[in-house]
């Protein structure tokens, strides 16, 4: 359960880093699921839908990895699962082979059925993450403990975010520059 | 207290894991023959402003005052692409208002007598530089890149025959926004 905890809080953060990196290119997938009159009337909110999507991922990562015992974060993180799963589903039913842009540039993958079934086991692992065990065990971390994961967390964003744009500044990338 | 170093532990080996993991995945993806394709600057993009002064003393500029400028990234080693250097050869017989410098990497005192025995005398070679070179996106030669008066890119490519020489002045001589379609 830890391990699937602790694996489901790095992707998060790897793709949250990544997404940073590719802000428009992640907003270009966005309105991919917006309705056609939005971004008409809103013309940046795909790019904010972008930022807060990454955002969350972020912050859900982190906190699941640095605050392991708060339980209503594995909720969240099972949440934010659940809606990969279902915008893999869309993708692939609607717009298939389009760039998903999921890890930003760090991956060309479009959508399709590698993309569903890694969210859908993205999901499981968030799911087994929220499995209550008995005699639960004590993650209360000590305050040193929380700030090399939180380091952890945050080097790991940066260097996803620092290798998607060194991906991305090739010409003939398959991501748009932000 | 053991469960709490556990996750601990767990977490910090699979954070490292994964940093390790997305670094070698961008070196790989970096280093591979399809991102080395796609090495040099988009057509379009502002190329780098430089003022090189070739052996002679003789100062030149990018972007230049000819409304094409060729830059050439090679060496010595272009005595080993011969088609390439019939290229070149034939793009001076041309006549077209072509400014042709090969930039080296590093010092290279042999790259002037190469050329003229290549019968390319009439290009300049200057002395640039690795973090020019990284400016350019270049890293693999023999690299051709069109640049216009306005500092624009206007065509580049990794080469080996003669027909891409000619092929990138043609695209180099289009409107920019008809080379980026």
């Amino acid at each position: 359960m830890l391990a699937a905890k602790t694996a489901v809080a790095v992707v998060l953060l790897t793709a949250g880093g990544a997404k940073l990196a590719d802000l428009a290119g992640f907003a270009a997938t966005i309105r991919l699921f917006l309705p056609a009159w939005l971004p008409t009337r809103l013309p940046a909110s795909a790019r904010h839908g972008a930022i807060a999507i990454a955002a969350a991922e972020l912050l859900a990562g982190a906190m699941s990895l640095c605050w392991p015992d708060l339980a209503w974060v594995n909720l969240a993180v099972l949440a934010l699962s659940a809606g990969v799963v279902i915008a893999a589903g869309l993708g692939f039913a609607r717009h298939r082979g389009q760039p998903c842009h999921c890890f930003g540039a760090l991956t060309s993958r479009g959508f399709g059925l590698v993309g569903l079934l890694r969210a859908m086991a993205i999901a499981v692992a968030a799911a087994v993450a929220c499995v209550p065990l008995w005699p639960a065990p004590q993650l209360h971390l000590a305050p040193a403990f929380h700030v090399l994961l939180l380091a952890g967390a945050a080097l790991l964003a940066a260097a996803a975010a620092a290798a998607a744009k060194a991906l991305l500044a090739q010409p003939g990338s398959a991501g748009t520059a932000a | 207290m053991s469960w709490a170093i556990a996750f601990t532990v767990c977490g910090a080996v699979m954070c490292v894991a994964a940093v390790l993991a997305v670094l070698s995945l961008g070196q790989v993806r970096l280093s591979g023959s399809a991102a080395i394709e796609r090495d040099g600057l988009a057509t379009g993009v502002r190329a780098p402003v430089w003022s090189l002064p070739d052996s002679a003393g003789v100062v030149h500029t990018s972007p230049p005052a000819l409304p094409l400028q060729l830059v050439v990234f090679a060496d010595h080693s272009l005595k080993s692409f011969p088609a390439v250097a019939e290229g070149l050869r034939e793009l001076l017989a041309s006549g077209a208002a072509v400014e042709i410098v090969m930039l080296l990497k590093q010092p290279n005192p042999i790259a002037e007598p190469v050329l003229a025995e290549l019968g390319l005398r009439a290009v300049s070679v200057l002395t640039g530089s690795p973090r020019l070179y990284a400016d350019y996106n270049v890293r693999v030669g023999p690299f051709l890149i069109f640049v216009d008066s306005a500092g624009r890119v206007r065509s580049s490519s990794l080469v080996n025959h003669s027909w891409q020489v000619a092929k990138l002045h043609q695209l180099a001589c289009l409107p920019v926004a008809a080379a980026q379609r």
